[in-house]
């Protein structure tokens, strides 16, 4: 969807900048996430998760360690590329020689701990399962919870002769289970999301899969495998059962704290290091997460809410300090109601810093404001723009911005934009509040917006811009749609419009929720077809 | 092993002060010899990070920044006064493809020229064990960095990340760590073997008619099949190859980047070591050479800084082309500089100045991009050693198709963006080029395509141009 909105403004403002007639033209509106205008008559493809995908290193190590009770070393893992924030897009979940190094040497290590600790066996006991002897009893036992289903025959069989080989190798019984287990661990059915291209729709298991990936970043727990086996999740009640139930867990709480390390631009901090600190660094986005967390699973506040949440919850002293509030105890609530410099999520240090991560912070907060929370789309400057500076080399961020809104090559986009982030230019790059910037000019935090139905809408301190900036209806749809392409692990398409208009009645209806969001996508026809070919 | 002959283990690494000295590969590898009178298609790729002037290539080419390349210029092509695109975005999606960026889908959208010329040559599956080796050198980066990845399929997949130090480069060529033995690492291989068949067992199951996948699933199962095979057949080690491993130099071991950096590059603000990162960067393309030379791999990329890599310089370098650099002299007397450092950041800072201001700015400019072209010298060298002779008697470098070119050109601008082509066996002429002032580095890809036949870049997906330039054509 966004690609072609990206390719229909380019036509209207690619190469117009500053060309007569075209200066000051603002970026085209666009679609209304969600789309609810679109013409649903016609269903149009699926959007189920591609059959196979490999699995995050996270949603590896996660499996592995929740399947078998262990902790694994998740260092020998390679690290992930993001796309538009994500671990999970299709495209970038590609086979990588760092991945299979990765995935040999935590099978290994584990395998070696394992040994040691005299734990081969995972503490199921070699049994009896059917003529081919206990061996097959314990593959299915470990088995089932790595590939998130029932072993086949073939794959029994497989196993069981792996076994044997390596017994027949002069290994030692323990020595071949850790063996063999190893190569459960490699086998694509631990690595990949393989789903069958029989039928139309995911069986039990798959849905039960698609449905632990999405909320806990893990496959399913025995719960909810055992839910699937006895078919309870062919009713949305039964899924919205086994969603409420998941959404209680830790693990998810670590799902929706990765989501708001991607959506809110968290990773930034890990190049840039703004306190100079690593650690500290983790404590301000522990923060930020942890608000998050408060604001959508504790308080089940609309999405919005995080906009003009008036506490936070530091997690740490010093992360008390920088937030503002020094004498807020670590991982407790602290009230800011009244405090003037407070924009909910949006002055959290670790946000500021990681939406502010260049040269010209006020653009790039501005620019996470309006692309990522309300969905709106900005071209990349034409061809021949440079980084130029209308303004002088020592004006104040705000300056250089009125300088951009006055310049007939800037103004186009920049004063569409811009105003997002005049609220918060007294804050440093690391979220430390400043009176005065590096130049000795007076930092300022008043401005005007322009709202989804062309308004303008003045503020003052950063607490009225976000109470102002709440209000705008574009916010919870625009959240929605993230979380929809992280459930689905994919950018939207214009494709997509008629299930995601249909996916945000349904979560508008449920109450605009984090809980209705994951529902709403969990329950919608999208999450359940298959899609052979994808 | 009939048809091999195995090479002395010997230190090859020029990090050491030695020269690289492998015999001729028709000694080596008598039983690729004969072939070797037509050349096999290789193609090697790199490109540089940042910007690389325009006005660096104008007048006395290799006089200034690009000095270290004067001993190429008669024998590559160097293409003067290419369009590409500005900013960091569209040039890298341009970069080696052809494709327009298209915002929010951060991989490069088409598949790179490389890939499109291999795959007409090696339409089922690339040749050699290690199907593809991309390595490169980065200070540290945030953003971006799935433009640092090369594109595999048609679809935005890009077949693999680079490999950032020489440990994990010597991982994916010799399926072991510089620090283990042959031996145990043989004793590791055999024990991990039983393992292994039974997990590409379960491959094979999934690549197959039986489980019924679509061919995109297949694809994406069968590389990471060969992924594995690649690791189980490294392991074997080269005596399959008839090339043996080199000992690296042991101040890159174990070799990450950070180690450039005094405080392990926690804090954005420090400095890394130039020369150290040089040197990771140099042993590195070793490594690369010997695979070409061994026929390991036939396509490879290097990555001489990503783009937006972020840090900044300590200590001194003194350029081939004889340019010396003190960074610390010249940090002391940097103002404006931001969080991305030094590196990034002198790409930014000449559209801020004028007169001597400007002057400096491009001083500073032209220091942080020199490493980068000394160490692509460094590459070329290496494939143009007399050790990397072929059998019809042109080295690697002259037989490969080779491209290199920068991200962007002075000021985050796309307007003369630096390429250079290597002869190719004979296809393209050497020596400077200056293009039509429309000429487009797409342009410039169609023609390399269309020399050898290959599928031209796909119109639907790039910048909207036509032609060629036949101006680098022999």
């Amino acid at each position: 969807m966004r690609r072609l909105l990206a390719v229909l403004i380019l036509l209207g403002c690619n190469g117009a900048i500053g060309e007569p007639g075209a200066a000051g033209a603002p970026p085209a509106e666009a679609m209304p996430p969600g789309n609810p205008g679109a013409d649903c008559s016609d269903p149009g493809p699926g959007n189920a998760p591609t059959l196979v995908r490999r699995l995050t290193g996270s949603e590896y190590a996660s499996t592995i360690e929740a399947a078998l009770d262990v902790e694994g070393d998740r260092s020998l893992l390679a690290g992930e590329v993001r796309t538009r924030g994500f671990l999970n897009d299709y495209g970038t979940l590609i086979p990588t020689s760092q991945f299979v190094l990765g995935a040999r040497d935590f099978g290994r290590a584990l395998g070696e701990r394992l040994l040691e600790d005299g734990n081969a066996w995972l503490g199921h006991e070699p049994r009896a399962a059917g003529a081919n002897g206990c061996i097959e009893g314990w593959l299915g036992d470990v088995g089932e919870p790595l590939f998130r289903r029932p072993l086949d025959s073939r794959e029994l069989s497989a196993f069981r002769m792996l076994f044997q080989t390596l017994a027949s190798e002069g290994q030692s019984p323990d020595e071949a289970a850790v063996g063999t287990l190893r190569a459960l661990l490699l086998a694509p059915q631990t690595t990949y999301r393989v789903e069958s291209p029989e039928g139309d729709v995911a069986t039990s298991f798959e849905l039960a899969s698609r449905l632990a990936f999405f909320v806990t970043g893990a496959g399913p727990d025995a719960a909810l495998r055992a839910a699937a086996e006895a078919g309870e999740l062919a009713t949305d009640d039964g899924v919205t059962a086994q969603v409420e139930r998941l959404l209680q867990t830790p693990a998810a709480a670590r799902t929706l704290d990765e989501f708001a390390y991607g959506w809110l631009h968290l990773d930034t901090l890990e190049g840039l290091t703004p306190t100079g600190d690593e650690a500290f660094d983790q404590e301000l986005v522990a923060s930020a997460q942890a608000l998050v967390r408060a604001v959508w699973l504790e308080d089940e506040g609309e999405l919005r809410d995080v906009f003009s949440a008036d506490y936070v919850v530091p997690a740490s002293a010093r992360a008390a300090r920088r937030q503002g509030v020094p004498g807020a105890a670590p991982g407790e609530r602290y009230d800011v109601a009244g405090d003037a410099r407070r924009a909910g999520i949006l002055t959290e240090p670790a946000v500021l810093a990681g939406t502010g991560a260049d040269s010209f912070p006020m653009i790039h907060r501005a620019l996470f404001v309006y692309q990522d929370v309300l969905c709106q789309v900005v071209p990349e400057p034409p061809p021949g723009v440079t980084e130029a500076q209308p303004g002088g080399p020592t004006d104040s961020e705000r300056e250089q911005s009125d300088a951009r809104a006055a310049d007939g090559n800037c103004t186009g986009c920049h004063s569409a934009f811009d105003p997002f982030a005049h609220a918060f230019e007294p804050y440093g790059f690391s979220g430390e509040w400043r009176d005065e910037d590096d130049y000795g000019n007076a930092t300022r935090t008043d401005g005007v917006f322009s709202a989804h139905d062309g308004g303008e809408r003045p503020y003052r301190t950063p607490a009225e811009f976000a109470a102002t900036l709440r209000e705008d209806p574009r916010i919870n749809p625009c959240i929605l749609e993230r979380f929809v392409e992280s459930a689905w692990g994919r950018a939207l398409t214009d494709a997509d419009a008629c299930d995601v208009a249909q996916i945000r009645a349904r979560f508008e209806s449920l109450g605009s929720t984090y809980a209705a969001a994951v529902l709403a996508i969990a329950t919608h026809s999208s999450f359940v077809v298959k899609q052979p070919g994808r | 092993m009939t048809g091999i002959v195995r090479l002395r283990r010997r230190t090859l690494l020029q990090g050491l002060g030695a020269t690289i000295a492998l015999p001729f590969l028709e000694e080596m590898l008598p039983g690729r010899a004969q072939a070797m009178d037509e050349p096999e298609r290789r193609v090697i790729t790199a490109t540089l990070g940042g910007g690389l002037a325009k006005e660096w290539q104008a007048g006395a080419y290799f006089d200034g920044v690009l000095a270290p390349l004067a001993p190429f210029a008669d024998r590559l092509c160097f293409v003067r006064g290419l369009q590409g695109r500005s900013s960091h975005g569209p040039a890298n999606a341009l970069l080696m493809t052809g494709a327009d960026w298209i915002k929010d889908v951060p991989v490069t959208t088409a598949p790179t020229i490389d890939w499109r010329l291999m795959k007409q040559a090696y339409p089922e599956r690339f040749p050699g064990p290690i199907p593809f080796l991309n390595f490169g050198v980065k200070i540290r980066n945030a953003e971006y960095v799935l433009n640092e990845a090369r594109v595999w399929d048609d679809g935005p997949n890009p077949i693999g990340f680079p490999h950032y130090t020489p440990n994990a480069l010597f991982q994916a060529i010799f399926g072991r760590l510089p620090s283990q033995s042959v031996e145990d690492a043989m004793g590791e291989a055999q024990a991990d073997a039983s393992i292994l068949d039974a997990v590409l067992d379960q491959y094979h199951f999934y690549t197959g008619d039986g489980a019924g996948l679509s061919m995109a699933s297949r694809t994406r199962i069968s590389d990471h099949a060969d992924h594995i095979r690649s690791l189980e057949s490294a392991i074997g080690g080269l005596d399959l190859m008839g090339c043996d491993a080199p000992e690296l130099p042991a101040d890159v071991i174990p070799g990450a980047i950070e180690d450039a950096f005094p405080g392990g590059g926690a804090n954005a603000a420090e400095r890394a070591d130039v020369s150290h990162v040089i040197r990771q960067f140099n042993v590195m393309a070793d490594l690369f050479v010997l695979a070409m030379r061994c026929d390991l791999s036939r396509f490879g990329h290097a990555v001489i800084f990503p783009l937006a890599a972020h840090g900044s310089w300590r200590g001194r370098f003194t350029s081939t082309g004889g340019a010396m650099v003190d960074y610390d002299a010249l940090r002391a007397n940097v103002e404006d500089l931001n969080r991305h450092g030094d590196w990034h950041n002198t790409n930014h800072l000449l559209p801020r100045h004028s007169g001597e201001a400007l002057e400096r700015a491009f001083s500073l400019a032209e220091a942080y991009r020199q490493p980068g072209i000394d160490m692509l010298a460094h590459l070329l060298d290496g494939l143009d050693a007399p050790e990397s002779i072929e059998a019809n008697g042109a080295t690697i470098l002259e037989n490969s198709i080779f491209v290199a070119a920068s991200e962007l050109a002075t000021n985050h601008s796309g307007d003369g963006v630096f390429h250079v082509l290597g002869p190719a066996n004979g296809t393209f002429r050497s020596g400077l080029v200056d293009v039509a002032p429309d000429a487009t580095s797409r342009q410039l890809y169609d023609t390399v395509l269309g020399a050898f036949d290959a599928p031209l870049i796909d119109p639907e997906v790039a910048v909207g141009e036509a032609g060629s330039i036949p101006e680098v054509l022999a």
